[in-house]
């Protein structure tokens, strides 16, 4: 995992439109001009990169959702972060993660 | 010049002009717009491109367009590209409408649509379907009132690939395969508008042992439906649109390898009650 990601809270993107129903959404990046369509739990993970949250922190909410510890769930979460970061999905730039 | 050689092609309200050089274009190009060609413009019609189609030597061609666009080839090839502008011109002067990258079959006034890239077999099926029964709606290019969830008659002619793509075929051999025009006849031809009961999006695998359909999530089918949208709005606007599509007609994903046993899959699917339910728990809401 990425450690500077580790300590930064991760916001959504503001120019992202999201659709959503029954649990998953697609998200429309407006600077791409691209659609990426998310699982539930892909869903979850994105609705809960609201700003205020680590990674970490979104694990821990997953886990206390589901009765599964964090630190299983860790590995998946970052994953899926770094997914919908490389699909411009989120705010998460070298400067944002070292503030 | 002569009448006969000059074509008139139209659709809700608008028409495009095709005069052709020589009496062979002529018949060519018919045969090709047959079902769209009407003889001369309704009242309050427009018209929105002019082409001319010209054999300027012995195998070579020339299409030219009211808006400074050439292409010069084989009769195929000029062909293809004047059935490209003929279709943007349309998307074109309607952007009200959702244009589809897709084919349209209809029946007891219900449509099915099949939608998806190049190559996916949407020509193919729709021709699987008018050998059962069905009628031609549209090829290629779909024409959607978004408002009644309606397709409208742009009944192009449908060119088919011969063979499905060979397990070692390159893409790109396969895409640029030579085409054949199927043969409509009149009354395997819509005239009139029909409710979309389905958008299935095919995907020609040669492992697969049985067509499968399946129904996509909005979000999958949404997704999928984005990638086929033609002109009209961008950016959110054309998600939000394709969206709202997606939520009021039911998407389905098609896996086969034989179009035949695909067309009796999708004629026989029953459609035409899912569409009944479906517009009787759209009153009752």
């Amino acid at each position: 995992m990425d450690p500077l990601i580790d300590v930064a809270t991760i916001p959504r993107r503001r120019t992202v439109e999201a659709f959503a129903s029954d649990g998953e959404s697609l998200l429309y990046s407006a600077a791409r001009d691209e659609a990426s369509a998310l699982n539930r739990t892909a869903t979850e993970i994105w609705e809960l990169c609201d700003g205020t949250k680590t990674i970490g922190a979104i694990a821990q909410a997953l886990g206390q959702r589901y009765g599964v510890d964090e630190a299983h769930l860790l590995p998946d979460v970052a994953a899926a972060v770094a997914a919908l970061r490389s699909r411009g999905l989120l705010d998460v730039s070298p400067d944002a993660a070292a503030t | 010049m002569s009448a006969q050689r000059r074509l008139l092609a139209g659709f809700n309200g608008r028409y495009i002009g095709v005069q052709c050089g020589t009496e062979w274009v002529a018949t060519e190009m018919r045969r090709r717009i047959l079902h769209v060609v009407e003889a001369e413009p309704k009242p309050g019609q427009s018209e929105i491109l002019h082409m001319t189609l010209d054999e300027l030597a012995a195998s070579w061609f020339e299409a030219r367009d009211s808006i400074g666009r050439c292409e010069r080839g084989s009769f195929e090839y000029v062909v293809f590209h004047a059935r490209k502008w003929m279709t943007s011109a349309f998307v074109t002067a309607q952007p009200d409408l959702t244009w589809l990258h897709a084919a349209a079959a209809g029946k007891d006034g219900c449509a099915i649509l099949l939608a998806g890239p190049a190559g996916s077999g949407k020509s193919t099926l729709l021709v699987q379907l008018i050998e059962r029964g069905w009628r031609l709606l549209a090829d290629d290019c779909v024409a959607l009132s978004p408002e009644r969830g309606e397709v409208l008659p742009l009944p192009f002619s449908p060119e088919v690939r011969a063979a499905p793509r060979a397990p070692d075929e390159d893409w790109l051999a396969f895409l640029t395969q030579p085409k054949s025009l199927a043969a409509i006849a009149p009354d395997q031809v819509s005239s009139t508008s029909a409710t979309v009961a389905a958008i299935i999006f095919p995907e020609y695998s040669d492992d697969v042992v049985r067509p499968l359909i399946t129904p996509l999530t909005v979000v999958s089918a949404a997704q999928a439906l984005a990638a086929q949208v033609l002109g009209g709005n961008h950016g959110g606007e054309r998600i939000g649109g394709v969206f709202r599509l997606a939520r009021q007609i039911p998407c389905y994903r098609l896996s086969y390898a034989d179009s035949s046993d695909a067309g009796d899959e999708i004629a026989n699917a029953g459609w035409r009650l899912g569409l009944e339910e479906r517009i009787e728990s759209t009153r009752t809401r």
